[in-house]
């Protein structure tokens, strides 16, 4: 009994000891997800991270079509603080997500409840809804384009009630902006909508059944259940669609051209007049580095915000 | 199942292209190599724009036009890539900022002067040099900077005024002929729904088809003579954007003339809710007589203000600087073919523009191609600068500001002008 006692002791000296099973399993779980994400984060660093960082170096130069650059140091983004096109395109881009993101969430979240309450056809009326989302930017600005027209039908109907013309895409910069974030919500609610679909699905029942039984109605079970429920996905898509506002272009370019007098020259315009019409890269950079900045900014704000609601 | 399709101009179009092809080969003109060491060799890519409007003529033309110079120098792999004017100065900026764009692109004077400030081009003075006295010297003059050519001019692409006759025997009105005739049809016009001239001020439209010719028309210019300056501020630019602001506020431009784009398709002037366009080239004008009917549209002599002006630009085939040593003079070999007499002859019988060498034959003796080349004579081929797009960018608002009614013709114009100069100050350092 000692003696197999001793061997053992002396065995346990002369090698390590091996590793226990859980851990090795778990250090092979690990090694697994990582290959598993490994080619997202290559394809991720590769198109997203590098070109942001390949964007803030361009933006400390001057560069040629042939590949030439000079370094200017920060002198691009001491022009830009200094160029009026760029404020009011930085005005012009914040006042358009003031307008766009509290809309395209109303009807993406309205329609998905009335996804969420539909017991029959439910998947037609879902891809019905989804189908302008699937369309071409191109296309949905050119018929919208033509909808808008002072010739156009909306303008037609609305000269059958003794009013208008209004002038949508060439009038006041207000409602300029609106018929644009008109086009986009339209064109962008169906991604944003199921999204909403999603997490109202995933809501346990019975938190219904019980404020039912509490005799809460409708609008109270859906403002202070739904609602707060839903508030990590109503988060999830506040910041994407913020930065699909401050990106806005597509539609831009198509119906307005940035016009009428800058009035919808956003700031990703800016951005295109800058870098594809007047070749200036290093100065397009220094618009793109801080616009990256912003959004950054505002996705921090958002989530602190909704943090700090949460904690309470 | 692709010639079934073919319309009889596409047809005729096909075959003058390979009977000049097949001419090319036999005679050993321009289709020899154009060095002297022997037969030019390599890969070139050529972007080419749809000069021919009619896409399925368009791609025939120069599928043929490719096999036909390949059969011709063997030793040179060419590639005609058709592309869309929509976005072209995007296009091609980004495709030379990542080193893949073409060798060979079709370009404008005006924007040959930006390429070749950002040292996007090459010069192509190799490419026409036996033969550079066969060309009309202004279409050499404007692609030539500081002595060196950034071009082969391939067309002449004119533009002059198309009238919608019908309306104007209608309201019992003579087709106007410059500034007085317009301000006087417009409120007779207005009065039935019809702006007397049809405008583009869309940010996206050149300038150069838009406010330009009335600039020139007025006497005045875009930039000082040694084009350091701007001088569209001028009384003369005054007048020609109050013209505008005067025909927006007696009807005499459509409801959304700020915004409209170039297209005649779906335009004012094709629904006959405008009369008359002041800068119409053939194939738009073939656009309109589609939508209006042929006996109702007719062709005149550009406007005249103070001066009679018009816009008409050669088509530049540019070497781009991405283009490789190897490929050189494979590059010039394919300016040199296309831009040949017998190249040119075939392109303007299935484009309808004009010819920029002297040997090449004109358009016919119709009525339309006597008030093309009329109108040549008063072509302005557009002010080249550096910056001239970026100047552009800078009037273009101000236009749409002074036609919206917030601010007056002067105004806008200074305030453009403010700006244009600080792009020129900065072009300069």
């Amino acid at each position: 009994m000692s003696v197999h006692t001793q061997t053992r002791s002396a065995a346990r000296a002369a090698t390590p000891p091996p590793p226990a099973p859980r851990k090795k399993v778990r250090n092979r779980e690990a090694l697994a997800g990582i290959l598993f994400v490994l080619p997202t984060l290559v394809i991720f660093g590769l198109f997203k991270f590098l070109p942001i960082f390949g964007a803030g170096a361009m933006s400390l130069t001057e560069y040629s079509l042939n590949g030439d650059f000079e370094f200017l140091g920060a002198d691009n983004y001491v022009r830009l603080a200094a160029d009026p096109n760029f404020w009011q395109s930085l005005r012009v881009t914040f006042l358009y997500v003031v307008i766009f993101v509290p809309f395209i969430i109303a009807v993406s979240l309205a329609g998905a409840v009335l996804l969420d309450k539909l017991v029959r056809y439910t998947g037609t009326f879902r891809a019905l809804l989804f189908i302008p989302y699937l369309s071409s930017f191109v296309m949905a600005g050119i018929i919208w384009t033509w909808i808008f027209s002072t010739d156009g039908p909306l303008n037609a109907a609305l000269g059958g009630l003794g009013l208008g013309p209004v002038p949508f895409t060439s009038g006041p910069q207000l409602l300029v902006l609106l018929s644009l974030a008109v086009v986009s919500v339209w064109k962008g609610f169906g991604y944003s909508m199921l999204i909403f679909l999603a997490g109202l699905k995933a809501q346990p029942a019975e938190v219904h059944e019980a404020a039912r039984i509490d005799g809460a109605g409708a609008w109270k079970s859906f403002w202070f259940v739904t609602l707060p429920l839903l508030k990590p996905v109503v988060f999830f898509v506040l910041v994407i669609e913020t930065i699909v506002g401050f990106q806005v272009f597509d539609t831009i370019y198509v119906m307005t051209g940035g016009g009428p007098a800058r009035a919808s020259h956003s700031l990703i315009y800016f951005l295109f007049d800058e870098g594809f019409k007047f070749f200036d890269f290093g100065y397009a950079s220094a618009v793109g580095v801080v616009l990256f900045v912003i959004v950054l900014v505002l996705s921090l704000v958002q989530q602190r915000f909704f943090e700090g609601k949460d904690s309470k | 199942m692709f010639t079934r399709k073919l319309r009889p101009p596409a047809a005729l179009a096909a075959a003058v292209v390979t009977a000049a092809a097949l001419a090319l080969t036999a005679c050993g003109g321009p289709s020899s190599s154009s060095s002297d060491a022997g037969p030019a060799s390599g890969k070139v890519t050529l972007w080419m724009y749809p000069v021919i409007k009619d896409e399925t003529a368009s791609k025939k033309f120069w599928q043929d036009t490719e096999a036909a110079f390949e059969k011709a120098n063997p030793g040179i792999d060419l590639t005609i890539e058709l592309q869309t004017f929509d976005k072209r100065d995007a296009q091609i900026s980004a495709a030379l900022a990542a080193g893949s764009g073409p060798d060979v692109v079709l370009i404008t004077p005006d924007q040959a002067a930006t390429y070749r400030n950002v040292r996007g081009l090459l010069p192509v003075d190799e490419a026409v040099s036996k033969e550079k006295d066969s060309f009309y010297p202004n279409t050499l003059d404007a692609a030539t900077f500081d002595g060196e050519l950034f071009g082969v001019p391939l067309f002449q692409n004119i533009n002059t005024t198309a009238y919608n006759t019908k309306i104007f025997k209608d309201a019992g009105l003579e087709l106007p002929k410059n500034w007085d005739d317009l301000r006087s049809a417009a409120p007779v016009l207005a009065k039935k729904g019809i702006a007397v001239m049809d405008y583009a001020g869309s940010p996206e439209q050149t300038l150069n088809l838009s406010f330009y010719p009335l600039l020139w028309q007025a006497g005045g210019k875009v930039f000082s003579d040694d084009a350091k300056d701007v001088a569209f501020d001028s009384a003369e630019g005054e007048s020609a954007l109050q013209l505008l602001v005067d025909l927006k506020k007696a009807g005499g431009l459509p409801a959304d003339a700020a915004t409209d784009g170039p297209k005649v398709e779906g335009a004012p002037i094709a629904t006959g809710k405008a009369a008359m366009r002041a800068t119409t080239s053939l194939p738009e004008l073939k656009q309109m007589r589609a939508a209006l009917g042929a006996d109702n549209v007719a062709l005149g002599e550009p406007l005249t203000g103070k001066v009679q002006a018009t816009y008409g630009n050669p088509g530049l085939l540019a070497l781009t600087s991405i283009n490789k040593k190897e490929n050189r003079q494979a590059a010039y070999t394919v300016m040199k073919y296309l831009g040949s007499a017998e190249s040119q002859k075939a392109l303007n019988a299935a484009a309808g523009n004009l010819p920029t060498r002297e040997d090449a034959a004109a358009l016919g003796e119709d009525a339309d191609s006597k008030a093309m080349a009329a109108a040549l004579k008063t072509a302005n081929p557009g002010e080249s600068s550096p910056v001239a797009r970026q100047v552009m960018g800078a009037l273009a608002p101000n236009i749409q500001a002074a036609l919206r009614g917030d601010i007056t013709p002067k105004e806008a114009l200074a305030k453009a002008a403010t700006e244009a100069r600080g792009i020129l100050q900065r072009a300069a350092r």
